[in-house]
């Protein structure tokens, strides 16, 4: 099943950089540019280690938190759900929300976390239990405050407090001390923590070695692990552990790391990851339907990554889904009398993995109507890592194309006609509309249609090609297909998905664009060819030395 | 109307207040209206004039806001017909139509984007050109600062003076994808785009700090607060160089230390507050509930509830001189909003829309963009009324509140631009020529203010289009600015009282 076409070859080392071309005249259209397919669009800061430079992972010193990582930390901390969705800015996503280009501290969000911290740490302080975590001792004193200082500064600076920061903030507490109030000097702390850079930035600065190398010290490679495993910062106890040496035996490390990999914060993570790489995260918070949606992905991915650690293929090649009725009812499967949540077969529908499901169908489209370029894009940038140049400045991507003349009104036969049949839009259409039509028989939410809504007339074949395009901008044709079980079957069986999985993995590691010929994607990819585990390509990704390289 | 009106009258803003009752600080005597010792109002002290932007990230359908009959007494077509709750505003609020964006051909508006530089100018770019009078940088970015930024500079206010900067915030087009963007309706002096405070209870708690309390007693927790706060910031700002010099590469320096540099401004302003505050004690609105900007596409967002909170939020910041420039977005450029609840509000019970998350898609829909008299175009014009009765709902406020022998409103203008207009739109190759709301032909913009030197209650249409920025600078120079706006020197005088 794994065979591999010589297209792998292209596939590690091909940039999708399609030039811009502007539609030939025919399809005049005097729209906007459209932002929301020019961000997807715009690889943004590339980075390529040079011809003999080391092969470096980590790219950048220092970059915020994100307010997932923000929420999940301190939560972590207290030991519940103090804090809510309300709290920090959110993040902008690219495809990642902790894209550090899109992610800056500016003066807005500076002033939010001042804000923030202040109304958090009051929060913290009205919650007794929060405020026992924090603050466990028997008597309620400034004593407290200071007997807990060292403690707090190790959880909240995630073990990158100096000897300078404590005698800094002893030195603040003292001035604080003056009312002799533990609530006014717990706050005072608390907020100061809150807003202090060390716990609002992760810091990967490492330390030039003999070779010129910068190597992250053990509490930066702890911390880095830490955030890209489980989404948080490493717990107190760890960090006491890697001050004293932990990590001087490389057996501690790996340890270590199978025990972040077998924790319920790594599934939550992965989870976070496959929903902001496959764009369905905002189903999250959505409507029933949505939640629904949501939950059906989430459940396979837990189940082939987390408890099963079977193949990562299988995410996209299972043959059976997690269901309630209101899905089933949606699939055109089988509903049983209790509604209840379970494991049920696709049949020979077409469908397999997650490509099937409702959360990933309902991308790409306009309203209730599919689109097959914006669909077709889609599937270009998330499952081939493919660039797509941003439509000419006066196409409307929202407009539907002109009807044919004397022609049937068909969606398919327009786009046809004013892309495919265009040259001048063909250039880049090809890339997405071949892609898009694929899937043509499946509708905004996922239900298999036959031909277009109140129009019998217009039957849908669904025969797509999976094109993409080399770095020497030679066209690659993957393969045809028409449903999403056999777009996975391409993806699977030429190892494209594998290649943009590690692209996709080291990018949301570091926060970074990565260049699509940076070496460690065929590294990791290569490594990934042998496993098909996701949990094993992270270990091996996290314990490469060059996990620990800045450049 | 009067079922639109029963049913706004049932959501009174204390609706959405929630804690304590709300509290009277002290009296409302402004600082301004004290002579220079602090004792007694003087006629001939000049009362200052604010000026604040309402932005609304839709086109807007001709028929649904322009009324036919030029002058006063005009009629109330379908968006405008809110009005009729507040006839006392009636003669305060003037729309201005027949503008463009057709930039430095003003007098030769022609085809939708137009013919000349700013022909792509749409949706946020639409945005950019009108608020800062220049072409755009790109589409998001402007290459000077929009209005409110130059009346920052005009009004040389202090920092405990607001820069009024927030945004209701539904969720914008396309997932939520850009909305920071989409929703800067305002740009600082290098162009940079500047977004508004949407979380409700950070502004709220930032707006309250600079209020000074009547009561000794309260006056002096509110200095204690903002001391206890600044003794943070000071410490942070100590911590410099031990943050600094633990940083190793230049670029990591610099983002902490652009950081601190924020921290620093933070510092500034609460300085400014425990020293000057504001002069008057005035009636605090009571802590608001926490309705947090939804970030996603499919639920209802709250946005009508959040809308009125920060009416009283602008309200509160215009009564205790908090403010006196500044803007509310209160829709992004392109945005999603789920508007059955609006539109039901509003007194529109269609059902046209296959879209109804999807408030900007629904202008996409050719088929029916072409039919004038679609439903889908009431229910626009529902979330039109929205906007309208949010300045209203201010603007009523400002009304009832005495300063010196007027009203505030009669020192204020509050403006709404929109993003776009209504004309051809030439996409429509193959599908004949047609009029729709991505254009900048035809647009209108709405005023409401007492200000003599502005035309008050009338409808004021261009016999030739004119400028949209223009119409920004007229409103701009009523309250003294003597400036331009970015390339646009001309006044409109038909807007001029």
């Amino acid at each position: 099943m794994r065979k591999k076409s010589l297209f792998w070859i292209f596939l590690v080392l091909i940039a999708v950089i399609i030039p811009y071309q502007n539609c030939a005249p025919g399809f005049e259209s005097n729209f906007e540019a459209n932002e929301a397919l020019s961000d997807l669009g715009d690889g943004g800061s590339r980075v390529v280690p040079k011809p003999g430079e080391p092969i470096a992972i980590t790219y950048q010193g220092v970059r915020p938190l994100t307010k997932v990582e923000l929420e999940t930390s301190l939560n972590e901390v207290l030991n519940q759900d103090t804090i809510n969705s309300n709290q920090w800015d959110t993040n902008n996503r690219k495809p990642f929300d902790n894209n550090s280009e899109l992610n800056i501290y500016d003066k807005q969000r500076v002033e939010r976390a001042f804000l923030t911290a202040d109304q958090l740490a009051q929060a913290i302080l009205s919650n007794p239990q929060a405020t026992n975590q924090l603050f466990p001792c028997a008597t309620k004193n400034i004593k407290c405050v200071n007997d807990q200082l060292s403690r707090l500064m190790t959880i909240f600076f995630r073990g990158m407090g100096t000897n300078n920061d404590l005698s800094q903030y002893q030195a603040f507490l003292n001035e604080q001390a003056v009312s002799n109030s533990f609530e006014f000097a717990a706050k005072q702390l608390l907020t100061t923590l809150l807003l202090d850079p060390k716990f609002l930035y992760r810091t990967e600065e490492g330390r030039v070695q003999a070779n010129k190398e910068y190597k992250l010290s053990d509490i930066e490679y702890l911390n880095k692990l830490s955030f890209f495993i489980t989404g948080a910062g490493p717990s107190s106890d760890i960090v006491t552990k890697v001050k004293g040496g932990f990590f001087n035996n490389s057996q501690n490390v790996e340890n270590y790391v199978n025990e972040l990999l077998a924790s319920n914060k790594f599934n939550n993570n992965m989870i976070r990851f496959h929903a902001d790489w496959l764009g369905f995260y905002f189903h999250k918070g959505g409507d029933t339907f949505s939640k629904d949606a949501f939950k059906e992905s989430q459940q396979l991915l837990e189940k082939v990554i987390f408890k099963d650690n079977s193949s990562w293929f299988n995410i996209l090649t299972s043959k059976s889904t997690y269901i309630n009725n209101n899905l089933a009812r949606n699939y055109g499967l089988p509903e049983q009398s209790k509604d209840v949540w379970r494991w049920q077969d696709y049949g020979a529908r077409g469908r397999s993995g997650l490509l099937s499901h409702a959360s990933f169908l309902s991308i790409g489209i306009d309203g209730q109507e599919t689109n097959p370029t914006k669909r077709g894009y889609h599937l270009q940038k998330t499952l081939f890592c493919g660039k797509v140049a941003p439509p000419p400045k006066d196409i409307d991507v929202d407009m539907k194309p002109p009807p044919v003349k004397n022609g049937r009104d068909c969606k398919i036969d327009r786009v046809v006609a004013n892309t495919v049949d265009n040259p001048g839009c063909f250039v880049c259409h090809r890339f997405m509309d071949s892609l898009g039509f694929g899937l043509e028989n499946y509708d905004y939410r996922g239900r298999f249609i036959a031909a277009e809504k109140d129009k019998p007339e217009c039957d849908i074949d669904g025969q797509g090609q999976a094109n993409t395009q080399d770095e020497t901008g030679k066209i690659i044709n993957l393969g045809d297909f028409s449903s999403p079980a056999s777009l996975s079957e391409v993806l699977v069986t030429t190892g494209a998905i594998g290649s943009c999985l590690s692209q996709r993995l080291i990018e949301f590691d570091t926060g970074m664009t990565i260049a699509k010929n940076n070496p460690l994607i065929q590294k990791l990819s290569n490594y990934f060819d042998k496993t098909e585990s996701l949990k094993d390509l992270v270990r091996y990704y996290v314990l490469l030395p060059e996990y620990r390289l800045r450049k | 109307m009067s079922n639109l009106k029963d049913k706004l009258a049932k959501i009174d803003r204390r609706t959405f207040l929630t804690g304590s009752l709300n509290t009277l600080v002290g009296l409302p005597v402004l600082d301004f209206m004290l002579n220079s010792s602090g004792t007694a109002f003087a006629q001939n002290v000049a009362i200052p004039k604010r000026f604040f932007m309402m932005t609304n990230g839709n086109a807007l359908m001709n028929d649904k806001v322009n009324p036919k009959k030029v002058g006063k007494d005009y009629d109330l077509p379908h968006a405008l017909k809110v009005l009729e709750n507040y006839p006392h505003l009636r003669n305060k609020f003037s729309v201005v139509s027949n503008l463009g964006m057709n930039y430095r051909k003003a007098t030769k508006v022609k085809y939708g984007p137009g013919l000349g530089p700013d022909r792509n100018a749409f949706h946020h770019e639409s945005m950019v050109v009108q608020l800062t009078g220049r072409t755009a940088r790109s589409a998001h970015n402007a290459r000077s600062a929009s209005a409110d930024y130059l009346l920052r500079k005009y009004f040389k206010t202090s920092a405990s003076h607001e820069h009024f900067s927030a945004c209701v915030c539904l969720s914008a087009y396309g997932n939520n994808n850009g909305l920071d963007s989409r929703a800067a309706h305002q740009f600082n002096d290098n162009g940079g785009r500047e977004r508004g405070e949407y979380n409700i209870l950070n502004y709220y708690n930032k707006l309250t700090q600079k209020i000074k309390g009547a009561d000794p007693k309260v006056e002096q927790a509110r200095i204690k607060a903002l001391k206890d706060k600044k003794s943070v910031l000071d410490f942070i700002e100590k911590r410099k160089l031990a943050y600094l010099n633990n940083l190793v590469s230049s670029n990591a320096k610099q983002k902490i230390s652009d950081h601190l540099d924020h921290m620093r401004d933070i510092e500034k302003s609460i300085v400014s507050d425990m020293e000057k505050g504001q002069a008057q004690a005035c009636e605090k609105i009571g802590k608001p509930k926490d309705y947090s900007r939804v970030d996603n596409v499919n639920d209802y967002s709250n946005e009508y509830e959040r809308s009125l909170i920060f009416v009283d939020l602008m309200a509160m910041a215009i009564k205790c001189d908090l403010s006196r420039y500044g803007t509310l977005v209160i829709t992004p450029t392109q945005n999603m909003i789920n508007h059955d609840k609006i539109k039901k509000l509003y007194g529109v019970n269609t059902s046209a829309n296959s879209r109804e998350k999807d408030y900007h898609g629904n202008t996409h829909n050719t088929n029916v963009a072409k039919d004038l008299n679609h439903d889908i175009w009431l229910e626009l014009s529902a979330v039109y009324r929205w906007h309208i009765d949010v300045m209203l709902r201010l603007a009523d406020k400002l009304s009832k509140e005495k300063e010196g022998a007027n009203s505030l409103l009669d020192n204020t203008v509050l403006f709404m631009p929109s993003e776009g207009g209504w004309g051809p739109m030439s996409f429509s190759s193959g599908n004949g020529t047609f009029n729709g709301p991505h254009s900048c032909d035809n647009m209108t913009q709405m005023y409401i203010t007492g200000l003599k030197e502005l035309k008050q209650g009338e409808h004021i249409r261009m016999a030739t289009p004119r400028h949209a920025s223009e119409a920004i600078l007229t409103a701009m120079r009523a309250i003294g600015y003597k400036g331009n706006l970015g390339d646009i020197t001309r006044s409109i005088t038909e807007m001029e009282g």
